[in-house]
């Protein structure tokens, strides 16, 4: 009797030293992370697929929740050497079917407009503008890591989630004064990001990603609303459907193929 | 009624059947089940109504709707229609009874092909696309104001459209090696300029000297004939083009060999005198020349800019000549040979700068600068321009406005002449976005300036605009 009481109180000590040392390490891993790593978490999360081709609804809601609805098809691929490719074409409707965004650096973008047959480039300075009515930029549609633009900090810590602010680099050209992400630790997708208005510093826009899952091993937002706070208007992004990792050629980002139909 | 009558009636309607059916029937025959064929377009209602000070008349101009039919039966293989029809609201005019009975007399309507061509993409080799048929080959960096863009006529239809352009049958090849572009172009046949409809002044195409001859005597055209070089091989046009980047910096190189679409006086005939006026028939011809061609398009600190420029050759000297001998002498008494000269056999240069930036409060600015409009020909005759245009977007792109401006003199010689041959026009526009497809313009267009110059032609051509563009 004495020898299974011995052995019980030897498993339970067992396995409180083990669950405390789990939660110890847990614990531990988790507040050594800094700012700077968890948005190498989070660029890495975004950019971890080589390249993705992916149709998605833009849904259009006005104030009064009257919706215009926009079909995209968007290519992305990962470029080691510097800024990624990303090249966006209008499906529907029809005033805008054909128009194509081939976005190859922060300073090298391409507007083709079927209406006049001819690539137009784009100099940076719309980057900071509404891409195609939308309550997103040209550089929120293109942007894929924060580091390189973004000073950030730990603001709180959640068993769920990092909350970060950013602030921008001294010389980073970005619209935006600070942005708040909330970050989850299952995925690394920030889960809501707060865009802050470049001038009076108050909030101007929030970025709500849901329905994130694993899709061919990448964590993929599924539904992505960016909303106005200031004239309450928002754009909600449906990823309809998305291929990984599909071997896509540089050509595809090329004016060559910025031309073709889909 | 007769047989040739039946024809005479049933012509409109048939040949509409015949182009309907020819349009669709391209797609639906080689076409396989399983592939899909595309087909949008547009209709564009527009109404323009002059404004003198003493009524409003309303401008005869062109309704449009086109019609645009796109197959790709394969991934390497695709074609594209489109049919382009004006129809007016002003019936025609009806001098008979015979008139009343065709259906184009109350209903105007103009059919045309707009495009018609097929891609071919890795033809023959990998890297190497071709597109043949009638297409539209935007060549150059500009805004609209694209001096190395010759290929396709200028459409001046839309005086408040200007830089447009028509397609034309081309064969248009296009090799890619790496990050550049080697492009060929061959276009059998030349094509004029389509001039609008509203009138354009002949003095806007001559010598300014002739406008007004010593003794203010003036010369009135007459009966004008456009006479085109012979349809041959050795007359066709032609050009090339390499197309690359340096520096974050696109550019390209170009030589174009062909005819300017837009006609110039070469002869004149059966001359009239009735002081201070003399009359005469004219014959105009389109000038022979090479083009060297070079755009650039870019970035500086975040403004965009590019640049045109072009170095135009002229084959031949164009000297107004007299095919009436008897009056020779005397329309050499007015005017030497230089004076007559309307194209010297001399090199000249062509070309635009402009730019382009978005304000943070989100206000867009374009400023080009051009020396030398498409219709100016001739090293003495290159007019100065300068257009603007700003413009902002209101509750998420629903509402636009602009205000257009343009500045434009003649060629300089000295300070009065500035002030002759200054004009401007302004443009404030507003547009309505907020329903999918559609898009609704209020506008008015307000032009100035001296008879005989470029703008100065059409100061009696002040009017509000209202359009409305359904895009399907």
């Amino acid at each position: 009797m004495d020898k299974t009481v011995k052995k019980q109180k030897a498993f339970f000590l067992s396995l409180v030293l083990l669950l405390s040392f789990y939660l110890l390490t847990f614990t531990r891993l988790s507040w050594a992370l800094t700012a700077d790593e968890v948005v190498d978490k989070v660029d890495t999360t975004m950019r971890e697929a080589k390249d993705s081709v992916g149709m998605s609804k833009m849904i259009l809601v006005e104030k009064d929740g009257s919706e215009r609805v926009r079909q995209i098809k968007a290519y992305f691929k990962k470029n080691p050497k510097g800024d990624d490719f990303t090249l966006t074409r209008f499906l529907s409707p029809a005033d805008v079917k054909g128009v194509s965004f081939l976005s190859l650096s922060e300073d090298e973008m391409y507007l083709y407009m079927p209406a006049f047959g001819k690539i137009r480039r784009i100099a940076s300075h719309v980057k900071h503008e509404s891409f195609m009515g939308t309550d997103f930029s040209y550089d929120d549609i293109g942007k894929t890591k924060y580091k390189d633009d973004y000073d950030s900090k730990i603001l709180e810590e959640t068993p769920a989630e990092y909350v970060l602010e950013a602030s921008p680099k001294p010389k980073a050209e970005v619209g935006y004064s600070k942005i708040k992400l909330w970050v989850s630790k299952e995925s690394w997708i920030p889960t809501k990001v707060e865009f802050y208005h470049p001038k009076k510093g108050s909030l101007l826009k929030v970025l709500t990603n849901s329905q994130v899952e694993k899709i061919q091993g990448h964590w993929t937002p599924r539904k992505m609303v960016m909303e106005n706070v200031e004239d309450k208007h928002k754009t909600v992004l449906e990823v309809t459907e998305i291929k990984y990792d599909t071997g896509l050629s540089s050509e595809v980002f090329s004016q060559r193929n910025l031309k073709q139909s889909e | 009624m007769v047989a040739a009558d039946i024809i005479r009636r049933l012509k409109p309607a048939a040949i509409t059947i015949l182009f309907f059916s020819l349009f669709f029937s391209t797609f639906t025959v080689p076409v396989r089940a399983e592939d899909k064929v595309d087909v949008k377009g547009f209709l564009s209602i527009d109404k323009r109504f002059l404004v003198p000070e003493t009524h409003t008349p309303i401008i005869d101009f062109y309704n449009n709707l086109q019609v645009e039919a796109r197959a790709k039966p394969s991934d390497q293989v695709s074609g594209v229609a489109s049919l382009d029809v004006r129809y007016y609201d002003y019936p025609r005019p009806a001098n008979d009874l015979v008139s009343l009975e065709e259906i184009n007399t109350s209903n105007p309507v103009e059919f045309s092909l707009w495009e018609g061509y097929i891609d071919v993409n890795g033809f023959l080799l990998k890297n190497l696309d071709l597109r043949v048929g009638k297409q539209r080959i935007a060549w150059g960096t500009a805004d609209k104001l694209n001096q190395t863009d010759n290929l396709n006529p200028d459409d001046y239809s839309d005086p408040l459209d200007f830089g447009r352009k028509f397609p034309s049958t081309a064969f248009l090849a296009t090799y890619y090696i790496k990050d550049w572009q080697l492009i060929g172009v061959w276009v059998p046949t030349i094509r004029p300029v389509l001039l609008p409809k509203s009138g354009f002044n002949l003095e806007a195409l001559m010598p300014s000297n002739l406008s007004q001859l010593p003794g203010n005597v003036y010369f009135v055209p007459g009966k004008i004939t456009t006479e085109y070089p012979s349809f041959t091989f050795l007359h066709s046009m032609g050009a090339l083009k390499l197309k690359g980047q340096v520096l974050n910096t696109d550019f390209s190189v170009s030589y174009f060999h062909g005819y300017d679409d837009t006609p110039l006086p070469a002869r004149l005939s059966n001359l009239t005198i009735n002081l201070p006026e003399i009359s005469a028939d004219a014959t105009m011809v389109l000038p022979h020349l090479d083009i060297v061609g070079l755009d650039l398009a870019g970035e500086l600190f975040t403004v965009g800019f590019w640049a045109e420029a072009t170095l135009l050759l002229p084959k031949n000297k164009i000297v107004l000549t007299e095919t009436d001998q008897n009056t020779e002498t005397l329309l050499e008494g007015f005017l030497t040979e230089k004076d007559r000269t309307i194209l010297k056999k001399e090199p000249y240069v062509k070309y635009t700068l402009g730019g382009d930036y978005t304000f943070t409060n989100g206000i867009y600015l374009n400023c080009q600068y051009m020396h030398g409009f498409f219709t100016d020909a001739g090293v003495d005759n290159l007019g100065n321009y300068f257009i603007g245009r700003i413009e902002d977007k209101f509750l998420h792109d629903k509402i636009k406005t602009s205000l257009s401006g343009g500045l434009a003199t003649m060629a300089l010689t000295s300070q009065e002449r500035f002030k002759d041959t200054l004009t401007y026009f302004l443009v404030p526009e507003i547009q309505y976005l907020g329903i999918d497809n559609l898009e609704i313009t209020l506008g008015y267009f307000a032009i100035a300036g001296k008879k005989g110059t470029m703008f100065g032609s059409m100061t009696d051509q002040d009017q509000i605009y209202l359009k409305a563009k359904l895009s399907f």
